[in-house]
């Protein structure tokens, strides 16, 4: 191994460090939970679900400062300003495929038709491929598996829930996201218990 | 049979070499900076598996050389030593990055 790819790994490592603790896995599981619900619930309801990361952040900063940093120590990821251009750039194709493909099925079958075809079989398929972008993207960063088997559920659970033959798309897309959001909740509740018996808390500071 | 020192020396310039980086242990705390924005001495320490009077014996030294920064602070009455990466520090990993490369390439 050259030295080069030794400075790689060990700045991994750093960074996979600081994704031990499960929170991220919990906040968005949690969110993704409460957003499904309060989709299936009622479409409009889901607005208020911006509204969640918002009360999720100072609970994260609290968790972070009272169980994290005590016991692998503060640090904060420098921006990654080149995935950030990914994403955006990601998010911006796939709403172009959405709206060629849109225009395409109410071109050939009808505006009717084609958009009742749209609703029941793609809109799900679409919105778990836009959803995935993210954990690739952590994924990528940070070089952990388990975030590319999140995505992957988002893409897999869009293309086979339309078989179950739900109601209309947007049913579909809200069990999709309940069901991805329980089980990264389920998932990241258990890194953060293994987080807390594996690092007890150090030693405060040091000399310098 | 190996060359010699004095081969290598006559077919490769080291001179180039930034003797403060290419100390395997300040590599390895730049090498861990350079991902964050800013970290704290634990987590260094944690990261670096370094001892804690090597680590600020280390510190010292990027210090000097511009190549780090550090700051102190009390979070909840709790003392907190911040380290972060220059643009000199940045600048200087680049830098060795190639000559390496060069020397490596060389040999």
């Amino acid at each position: 191994m050259n030295r080069e790819r030794t400075i790689d790994t060990v700045q991994t490592r750093a960074m996979q460090a600081t994704a031990r603790d499960g929170i991220t896995e919990m906040f968005l599981g949690g969110m993704l939970l409460v957003f499904g619900v309060l989709f299936y619930l009622e479409t409009l309801l889901a607005a208020l679900g911006v509204l969640i990361p918002l009360g999720l952040n100072p609970l994260g900063k609290l968790l972070k400062r009272k169980y994290v940093y005590p016991r692998i120590g503060y640090s904060k990821v420098a921006r990654q300003p080149h995935a950030l251009r990914g994403i955006g750039f990601a998010a911006l194709a796939f709403i172009g495929v959405i709206l060629a493909a849109l225009g395409l099925f109410s071109w050939i079958l009808g505006r009717d038709a084609g958009y009742s075809l749209w609703m029941s079989h793609f809109v799900p398929s679409f919105t778990g491929l836009i959803m995935a972008i993210g954990p690739w993207v952590v994924a990528r960063t940070y070089r952990l598996a388990r975030w590319y088997v999140f995505a992957a559920l988002f893409v897999t659970g869009g293309i086979c829930l339309p078989l179950f033959h739900f109601a209309t798309g947007y049913t579909a897309v809200a069990v999709q996201t309940a069901i991805v959001g329980a089980f990264s909740l389920l998932y990241g509740i258990g890194l953060f218990i293994t987080f807390l018996r594996k690092y007890p808390v150090t030693e405060v500071e040091h000399a310098s | 049979m190996p060359p010699s020192r004095a081969d290598l020396n006559d077919s490769v310039n080291f001179t180039g070499i930034d003797r403060v980086i290419h100390e395997p242990a300040r590599l390895a705390i730049l090498a861990v900076l350079r991902a964050f924005e800013s970290v704290d001495f634990t987590f260094l320490l944690n990261q670096t598996e370094l001892s804690r009077g090597n680590l600020s014996s280390h510190l010292s030294k990027l210090e000097a050389a511009s190549y780090v920064a550090i700051t102190k602070e009390f979070v909840e009455k709790v003392p907190r030593t911040l380290v972060r990466l220059t643009d000199a520090g940045r600048a200087a990993i680049a830098s060795y990055r190639s000559e390496m490369d060069r020397i490596l390439a060389s040999l």
